[in-house]
């Protein structure tokens, strides 16, 4: 101000225009300098996206049993793919690989358990959402949908794969696409109408009327075999069907069955009749065997008490004992009685081990059908031998391509 | 700065004007942070997705013996590098995997579509020093990068002799080696 008349000295206005001026030129220029910040997502959801894909596709989860396929000591906990729901709070991470050593490489039984919603929880808002204490570890309540489905076709007779867990797509999200190989279980078929006919006893001394399966850790873990395309019986289901199995009837009319003859008890307790005399089966040919029961047999022979693992039987096509459930262990003393005209399917829990270790890869484990008849009564069937479970003859699948997706947001 | 009346000196007044401004200038730019925007995050998406689709090309879908240095068990990627077959390179990582349309994707990958690719071998010559060539591509439009791209690379494994004496450079040893895959990704 000049003097008392309250005017302004013009040099006063100028360099407070000039200051006003270029304070606007500089207000402008904020915006600008904050560009690079801007996103149209969350600063870290494409970094947490990025991370749950490598944990999915590159890691085994935590327990995973032992590092090693096919070994197993008494300290290693039981893969978190077998865990039952009782035991969910033994799982510390959700991860989908074979092993370490297999990145990209994803197992079906731990993406069918993933992606099981009923054993984890996948509300929203749920305070007990297992996927988050498990796979994002966050306290953050990160949403998200994770989406998995095959390119390659699945093995055949297996359905397409599209599992999805987590809620629609927002606006905005972090993203990570990951491209991956599956893993399928394996299965093997006994078809007892082949030629050369290797499972029909033909003297008295070979009848024992029981069909093994041999399950040999030392073939199956073949060290010279990639991890990838070993065969897991310790984490994988397997399937066994024995097929045609009334060629193996001890059939009374040879004219209906070649490769059947007619045996007695009296033929095979040595009373010096040869296998193929004439000999009616209590007056008539037998239609059916009776499968009494199934038995284990560690490496050395002896049986071991009691079912190693569940199993699912099926006989001629209907579930026993029903439905539902599992072969049930306790009627072994009293046998199975089950009748049998053709087909057996066996689905086989992986042997992981319930206590005692009896399989791995430096051991063996038989599975035995038994049909024996109870004395007096002769054989129903002359089946016997050892079929070997291993790369020739049971089917191993092809690799699946698949793609994996996380979104998070 | 200021006389007795509180009139302001005009050049030290812009003096002064100046300075405030360059502080507050500096003091705005010291605490940001300068970032190409989002680039990065999806040159990050692109590099995992080829390298994931490397892996799973080099991957043998089955082993035929239990040997793996088996020649039965060769992987698709290791096929077609040693037929130099293009065609088929090209089609599988794009058409099979990175823009598979029957593959309902949640999210596209932007510009799905535009992205193009290209892809080298380097291998070892018999004289001892690396060699190198183009993966014949069908779409002769694609030779060259015109602009950055995002570069994956991958190793392969190869234990016979590469293919018919034809398709691939005459110099390359003829022994077991690996060679180096390096695929260029970019947006046309």
């Amino acid at each position: 101000m000049k003097g008392k008349s309250g005017q302004l000295p013009v040099d006063f206005l100028v360099g407070f225009t000039i200051f006003i001026l270029s304070f606007i030129m500089v207000a402008n220029f904020v915006p600008s300098l904050l560009v690079g910040l801007q996103r149209t997502t969350g600063i870290d959801y494409d970094a947490v996206a990025y991370r749950t894909g490598v944990v999915l596709v590159e890691d085994p989860g935590e327990p995973a049993g032992n590092r090693i396929l096919g070994e197993v000591s008494p300290t290693d906990k039981m893969p978190w793919e077998l865990q039952d729901v009782a035991f969910k709070s033994e799982i510390d991470r959700l991860g989908l690989a074979i092993s370490p050593d297999t990145p990209n490489v994803l197992s079906i039984n731990k993406i069918n358990k993933f992606f099981d919603t009923s054993f984890f929880d996948d509300q929203f808002s749920s305070p007990t959402n297992d996927y988050r204490t498990r796979l994002f570890f966050s306290s953050y309540q990160y949403g998200y949908n994770i989406t998995l489905q095959n390119i390659s076709p699945m093995k055949p007779g297996a359905p397409a794969l599209s599992m999805s867990i987590g809620q629609p797509y927002p606006a905005g999200y972090g993203y990570i696409r990951r491209y991956v190989l599956i893993r399928q279980n394996t299965n093997a078929t006994v078809n007892l109408n082949q030629t050369p006919v290797e499972y029909i006893a033909t003297t008295p001394a070979q009848v024992n009327q029981q069909l093994r399966i041999r399950l040999d850790g030392s073939v199956l873990y073949d060290p010279t075999i990639p991890p990838a395309y070993q065969v897991d019986l310790l984490r994988e289901p397997f399937t066994i069907q024995v097929t045609n199995l009334s060629y193996m009837l001890n059939n009374s009319d040879p004219g209906n069955n070649t490769y059947s003859p007619i045996a007695c008890r009296s033929n095979l307790t040595g009373l010096g009749m040869p296998l193929s005399s004439p000999c009616e089966w209590n007056g008539a040919a037998p239609t059916y065997a009776t499968l009494r029961n199934i038995y284990f047999y560690d490496d050395t022979g002896t049986q071991i008490a009691g079912y190693y693992t569940k199993m699912n039987l099926t006989v001629d096509g209907v579930r026993e004992p029903d439905a539902n459930d599992p072969v049930d262990p306790s009627p072994l003393n009293g046998g199975l009685g089950y009748q049998v005209t053709n087909n057996i399917t066996l689905d086989v829990s992986p042997l992981w081990p319930p206590g005692t270790i009896e399989f791995d890869a430096f051991r063996s484990l038989d599975i035995g059908l038994d049909f024996t008849e109870p004395s007096p009564s002769p054989p129903r069937t002359l089946i016997t031998g050892e079929f070997l479970y291993d790369y020739n003859n049971a089917t191993v699948p092809d690799l699946s391509t698949g793609m994996l997706e996380v979104g998070i947001w | 700065m200021v006389k007795d009346g509180a009139q302001l000196y005009t050049m030290e007044g812009i003096a002064a004007g100046l300075i405030m401004l360059l502080t507050t200038y500096l003091v705005l730019g010291s605490t940001s942070v300068y970032t190409p925007g989002d680039t990065h995050i999806t040159d990050m998406q692109l590099e995992q997705v080829g390298s994931d689709i490397l892996r799973v090309m080099d991957t043998p879908v089955r082993l035929n013996n239990t040997l793996i240095d088996n020649s039965l068990n060769r992987s698709d990627l290791e096929q077609m590098v040693n037929t130099t077959n293009g065609g088929r390179f090209f089609s599988t990582f794009t058409n099979t995997y990175l823009c598979n349309p029957e593959v309902v994707a949640n999210a596209v990958l932007s510009g799905c579509g535009d992205i193009q690719v290209n892809a080298s071998v380097w291998y070892l010559t018999n004289s001892g020093s690396l060699g190198t060539y183009m993966v014949p591509n069908p779409n002769p439009g694609l030779s060259s990068v015109p602009g950055p791209g995002v570069r994956v690379t991958h190793w392969i494994h190869t234990n016979y002799k590469p293919g018919p004496a034809a398709s691939v450079p005459g110099d390359m040893k003829n022994e077991p080696q690996e060679l180096l895959l390096e695929v260029v990704m970019w947006k046309a």
